[in-house]
C-alpha cells in the first residue's frame, strides 16, 4: 500500500501573538512544529503500514526550514520525505497549495491513500486536504475519525459529524483528512531521531513537479487578507456569595433572570 | 620431608588460587573498555585516603572494627613469612620481621584487636541483626576462618614460648608478644618439651592448612572484596559526582549502525571499573541502610544489586561467553543466541537481558540518583552511574519506559519545561518583582544571570521563592536579569532519566544562549540546574561560575551589601532538609545553614538524617514526573522524620524538595507545618 501524508510545519500557534500594528503573526523565537492533526495523518499512515505492509512518504510544501518538520515524521516512522520548495510558491493560498501538492503526488504516482489533517493550526481553514483531492479528481472523506477497514478498492472509514459519526465507504485511491480521534500521534524513540537525520530528504522545485506559474504562489492565489486580528471577547464575570446554599441559588436565579438567560 | 609436602600444599593452593582470580579477571578484561589510568597521584591520594586511612569507615563507629580488621590482617599477613619460613627451619631467623620484639608487640595488639573486632561483629550479624547485614554461610565461615588463623597462630607461639622455657632466651623476639606468653601460661604449663614440640607442629600444620584454605577460599567468595577494593580505591572516580563517567553521544557515527546499542542492556557494556565494584563490595550493607528507595519499602537494594544481581550474572554469563568464545552479545539476533545455547540450560543466561531478565525494572526506576549509597560506600563503588546507564538502554534503545515520564520529555521537546506550560509564559512570574530580561538589556550585559529554572518559572509554588530571590537582589542593587523565554530546561531530569538524546539538545541549546550573551557568573534557587549547569555543562562548552542562591545570599549578607531588618516575626524552631543536589552533589551543607542562622529568633533542629547522610525528598532522577506506585512515599517519610523534631517550620533549598515536602505534610493527619526555601524567609526581613 502506497500511502502519502501531506504535513504543514505551522509556528506552535499556542505561543503566537498578533502584531497590531502589521496585521501579521508574530513569528519571533516561536517554535516551529508539525501540524498536531497532520501528526495524527502521519501516526494513521504509519498504523495502516504496521498492519497492512506498504510505503509512507511525507511530503510538504514550504520553504527550506520546513524539512525540519518532514525529519520529525521520518524520526516517528515515516519511509521517506518530499520537501517542494521553490520561490514562485511564495504568498500561495489554500487554492495554490492544494494545486502544488496535487502536482507532486501526481509526480509520486501511484499513490492508493492520501492523509492529511483535518486543518491547519495557524490557519484553521481545512480546504487543503479537499482542494488535493478535487485537483487530482479523487474521492475525499473529511473528519476521519477511525479507519475500520481497508481493503483493494475501497475503504470504510468512521467520519465524525455532529452528535455521532458517519461510516463511509469510498473507493481507492482516496484522500482522507483526519480528526485527533484517529490515534495519538507517536513520541519518536531517540534511535527513530538518529537514524531520521541520516536518512534523505528529497526537494522538488516547481519545474520538477510540473506546476505552472500562473497557478503557484502569489499568482494562483485568488484570496486577499484584508486584516488580521484576535477578535475581543467581552467577558464579565462575577462571583456570587450567600449565607447558604438556597440563597445562593435564589442570588444566581436573580441575576440569569435579570440577564434574560432563562 | 616437612618442607616438601608444605612446598606442594603451598604450590597446590597458589595455582587455585590463580586459576580462579584469573578467571575472574578475564571476564573485567572481557567487558567494555575505561580508561581509569589517569592522574595517578590523584588516585593514589584516594588510595590511601580510603583504603589505608579506611576514611569512610570511620563514620560510624562498629567502622573502627574493620580498621582493627583491616590494619590487623595486614600484620597477620605479614607475620606469616616468618611464621612459615621458621616453622620449616626452625634454625633460620627471618630478618627485620622475625627478630623484632616490637612487630610481634604490634601483631599481638592488633591481633587482639580483629578477635574483639570480630566478636563485635558477630554479636551485630548474628544477635542485633540489622538488616543490612547478611547471615550468609559465606560469612560465617570467614569470621571462623580469621578467628582460627588468629587463634592457631597464638597456640603455635605460646607452645614456642613455653618450649623454650626461658622466655627471652631462646625466643627473644618474642618478649613482648603478650598473647604468645598468656597462651604458653594457660594451655602449656605441665607438658613436658617433647609434647610441646608435637603439639607446636600440630598446630603449626593446622594453621598452615587453615592459611592455605583462606587463599583458594578468598577468590571464590565474597571475600574477593579482600582483593577488589583496594584496587577500586584506587580506580574510583575522580569526576565530580553526577558527571557522567562513560560519555555517551547519541548522535556519534556509531550509533547510525542500528545494532549499536545506547546505554547498557548486558552485562558486557558495563565497563570493567563498574563490574570491579561488584567484586570490591564487601556486603556491609550501608547503601542500603541509607538507601530511602529501599527504606521505604521498594525492592531496590543497592547492596544486593551489585554483590549479587550484577556478580552473579556476570559469572555466570561471563563463563559461558568464555565457552563459547564471544566477546559481546550485542548484535547477535534472538534466534541467533537461540541457535548459539541450544538446549543447554547453563548457556540460556547469553539470552538474558539485564533489565527484565536479571534487574527488576521497576527497581530501575525506583532508583532517586540521590546518590547517598556511593558517597557512603566505603569501597568507593559508583552505583548511580550503573543505573543511569540501564535507563539510557531502556529509553532510548528500547523505547520502554512510563507513559508519564515519556509525556515529561514530550513536554520538555516542545514547550521546554517537563510542566507542559506555554514556553512563552516563562518570564510571567517576573513580571511583579520587575526582573530585567537579558534579551531587552541589550549591549548592556549585566553582571549576573539569575537562572530561574523550569519549577521556578512555572511552579506555582516555586515561583514565590524565584520572587523572593529576585527581591533580594534588587534590594542588595545586585546588576542581574534572566533569559525568560530564552531559557530552557537545564535537563537534568532527562539526563538522569536515560534521555542523553534530549539532554544534549537541551545542554547544547542552553550553552549557545548563555555564551551568546557572555554569561559568566550565575545565580540559581534550583540545585539541579546548579549541578547542570556548573559539574555537567563544562562537557558542552559551557563554563560557567555557578552560585546557589542561599551561597550568594549569605555572601551578600555578611559583605554588608544586603541588610536586615533586625527584628524578625515570632521565635520559630526551624528544621533543614538538605537536598540531594546541593548536599551530596555539590558537597554544599553549610551555606543555607548559616543564612538561616542570620534570621532572628529562628532556632534550627536537624534531623537524625542530614547532610552527606540526608534522605531524598523522592523527586530526584526524574521521580518527580513519575508516579510513586511501590512502598511508601519517600516524601511522607521525610515528613515525618522532620515532624520527629517538632518544628514550627521546615526549610528546605530546592524547589523539588518543597514541592514533595509540602505534599508529604498535607498527606500528614494533623500536621500544618509549612515548608519555606530560606530565601523567602529573608526576604520578609528586607
Amino acid at each position: 500500500m502506497r500511502i502519502v501524508v501531506c504535513v504543514k510545519q505551522v509556528p506552535d500557534t499556542t505561543e503566537v501573538k498578533i502584531d497590531p500594528v502589521k496585521n501579521t503573526l508574530i513569528r519571533d523565537g516561536v517554535p516551529s512544529i508539525v501540524n498536531p492533526f497532520d501528526e495524527c495523518a502521519v501516526e494513521a499512515a504509519l498504523r495502516l503500514r504496521e498492519q497492512y505492509g506498504g510505503h509512507v512518504t511525507v511530503l510538504t510544501m514550504g520553504p527550506p526550514q520546513a524539512e525540519t518538520a518532514l525529519r520529525k515524521c521520518l524520526a516517528m516512522g515515516a519511509d521517506e520525505a518530499i520537501l517542494i520548495s521553490d520561490r514562485a510558491f511564495a504568498g500561495a493560498d489554500t487554492l495554490a497549495t492544494s494545486y502544488t501538492l496535487a502536482r507532486a503526488i501526481t509526480k509520486i504516482g501511484a499513490v492508493d491513500i492520501i492523509l492529511c489533517g483535518k486543518m491547519a493550526i495557524d490557519g484553521d481553514t481545512a480546504q487543503v486536504g479537499p482542494g488535493i483531492a478535487e485537483h487530482l479528481g479523487l474521492p475525499q472523506t473529511t473528519y476521519v475519525q477511525k479507519i475500520r477497514e481497508v481493503y483493494d478498492d475501497h475503504i470504510v472509514v468512521e467520519r465524525a459529524c455532529e452528535g455521532g459519526y458517519e461510516i463511509i465507504r469510498t473507493e481507492l485511491p482516496a484522500l482522507l483528512a483526519v480528526d485527533k480521534a484517529i490515534g495519538e500521534p507517536r513520541y519518536p524513540s531517540v534511535k527513530g531521531s538518529v537514524r531520521a537525520l541520516a536518512m534523505p530528504v528529497r526537494t522538488w522545485t516547481a519545474a520538477d513537479v510540473g506546476a505552472e506559474t500562473e497557478k503557484t504562489g502569489l499568482n494562483g492565489s485568488p484570496t486577499q487578507v484584508m486584516q488580521i486580528f484576535t477578535p475581543e471577547v467581552a467577558l464579565q464575570s462575577e462571583m456570587l456569595t450567600a449565607a447558604s446554599d438556597d440563597a445562593l441559588c435564589d442570588l444566581l436565579l436573580e441575576k440569569l433572570i435579570a440577564a434574560k438567560a432563562v | 620431608m616437612q618442607a616438601a609436602v608444605f612446598l606442594v600444599l603451598l604450590l597446590a593452593a597458589l595455582t587455585a588460587f590463580v586459576l580462579a582470580l584469573t578467571k575472574k579477571i578475564s571476564y573485567l578484561t572481557a567487558v567494555a573498555p575505561e580508561n581509569r589510568f589517569d592522574q595517578p597521584l590523584r588516585r593514589l591520594g584516594h588510595f590511601v585516603r580510603t583504603v589505608l586511612f579506611q576514611s569512610k569507615m570511620a563514620k560510624e563507629w562498629y567502622g573502627i572494627i574493620h580498621i582493627f580488621i583491616f590494619w590487623g590482617f595486614i600484620f597477620i599477613v605479614l607475620a606469616e613469612i616468618p611464621f612459615i619460613i621458621e616453622g620449616l627451619f626452625p634454625a633460620v631467623q627471618v630478618p627485620f620481621l622475625g627478630t623484632n620484639p616490637y612487630f610481634y608487640l604490634v601483631k599481638d595488639i592488633l591481633s587482639l584487636l580483629v578477635v574483639l573486632g570480630l566478636l563485635i561483629g558477630i554479636a551485630r550479624r548474628w544477635i542485633v541483626r540489622p538488616k543490612r547485614l547478611y547471615r550468609s554461610p559465606e560469612a560465617a565461615i570467614i569470621v571462623a576462618l580469621i578467628l582460627a588463623v588468629i587463634i592457631t597462630d597464638w597456640l603455635t607461639g605460646g607452645a614456642k614460648c613455653a618450649l623454650t622455657g626461658s622466655i627471652g632466651e631462646a625466643a627473644p623476639a618474642y618478649r613482648l608478644a603478650f598473647c604468645y606468653q598468656g597462651f604458653a601460661d594457660i594451655f602449656y604449663q605441665n607438658n613436658g618439651p617433647e609434647t610441646l614440640a608435637a603439639l607446636m607442629n600440630v598446630m603449626w600444620w593446622i594453621h598452615v592448612l587453615i592459611i592455605l584454605g583462606f587463599l583458594v577460599y578468598i577468590p571464590n567468595s565474597k571475600h574477593m572484596h579482600l582483593l577488589a577494593a583496594p584496587f577500586n580505591g584506587y580506580f574510583a572516580s575522580l569526576l565530580p559526582l553526577g558527571r557522567q563517567t562513560a560519555e555517551l553521544d547519541p548522535l556519534a557515527d556509531a550509533y547510525k549502525d542500528a545494532k549499536k546499542e545506547y546505554g547498557v542492556g548486558r552485562i558486557e557494556n558495563f565497563t570493567w571499573k563498574q563490574l570491579l565494584d561488584c567484586f570490591a563490595c564487601g556486603e556491609c550493607g550501608r547503601c542500603m541502610a541509607n538507601c530511602p528507595a529501599n527504606l521505604a519499602g521498594k525492592n531496590l537494594n543497592p547492596k544486593h544489586f551489585l554483590s549479587h544481581t550484577l556478580k552473579d550474572h556476570l559469572l555466570a554469563k561471563g563463563e559461558q561467553m568464555r565457552r563459547f568464545g564471544l566477546q559481546t552479545t550485542e548484535g547477535l539476533s534472538a534466534e541467533e543466541l537461540d541457535k548459539l545455547a541450544g538446549t543447554d540450560l547453563e548457556a540460556a543466561v547469553l539470552k538474558e537481558r539485564l533489565v527484565g531478565d536479571v534487574f527488576r525494572r521497576e527497581d530501575l526506576w525506583a532508583c532517586t540518583t540521590c546518590a547517598s549509597c556511593q558517597s557512603i560506600c566505603p569501597v568507593s563503588n559508583e552505583h548511580v552511574q550503573k543505573i543511569i546507564d540501564m535507563r539510557r538502554f531502556e529509553v532510548m534503545n528500547e523505547d520502554d519506559y512510563a507513559p508519564e515520564l515519556r509525556l515529561a520529555f514530550r513536554n520538555v521537546e516542545s514547550k521546554f519545561n517537563p510542566w507542559g506550560v506555554s514556553w512563552s509564559e516563562r518570564a510571567a512570574w517576573a513580571k511583579d518583582v520587575g526582573a530585567p530580561i537579558r534579551k531587552e538589556r541589550g549591549e548592556a550585559a549585566p553582571e549576573y544571570l539569575l537562572w530561574a529554572g523550569c519549577a521556578g518559572s512555572f511552579d506555582n509554588r516555586a515561583k514565590k521563592t524565584s520572587i523572593a530571590v529576585a527581591k533580594i537582589l534588587r534590594a542588595a542593587g545586585i546588576d542581574f536579569a534572566i533569559l525568560g523565554r530564552e531559557e530552557k530546561c537545564c535537563g537534568d531530569f532527562a539526563r538522569r532519566a536515560g534521555n542523553e538524546y534530549l539532554f544534549r539538545l537541551l545542554a547544547a541549546e542552553n550553552v549557545k544562549i548563555l555564551n551568546g550573551y557572555g554569561v559568566k557568573k550565575i545565580i540559581t534557587a534550583c540545585p539541579h540546574c546548579l549541578q547542570t549547569l556548573q559539574n555537567e555543562y563544562p562537557a558542552f562548552g559551557g563554563n560557567f561560575e555557578v552560585t546557589h542562591h542561599t551561597r550568594f545570599i549569605l555572601e551578600l549578607i555578611r559583605s554588608g551589601r544586603l541588610s536586615l531588618r533586625g527584628e524578625g516575626g515570632p521565635a520559630r524552631r526551624a528544621v533543614y532538609h538538605d537536598s540531594c543536589y546541593l548536599g551530596r552533589y555539590q558537597g554544599e551543607y553549610e551555606a543555607p545553614r548559616a543564612l538561616l542562622a542570620q534570621i532572628p529568633n529562628l532556632t534550627l533542629a536537624e534531623m537524625e538524617r542530614c547532610r552527606d547522610k540526608s534522605f531524598c525528598c523522592g523527586a530526584g532522577g526524574a521521580r518527580m514526573w513519575m508516579e510513586e506506585s511501590v512502598g511508601m512515599r519517600l516524601s511522607n517519610l521525610r515528613v515525618e522524620q522532620a515532624l520527629a523534631q517538632s518544628p514550627e517550620i521546615i526549610c528546605a533549598n530546592c524547589p523539588y524538595c518543597i514541592t514533595m515536602l509540602e505534599d508529604g505534610v498535607k498527606d500528614k493527619d494533623g500536621a500544618n507545618v509549612p515548608v519555606f526555601d530560606p530565601a523567602e524567609l529573608i526576604a520578609e526581613l528586607l
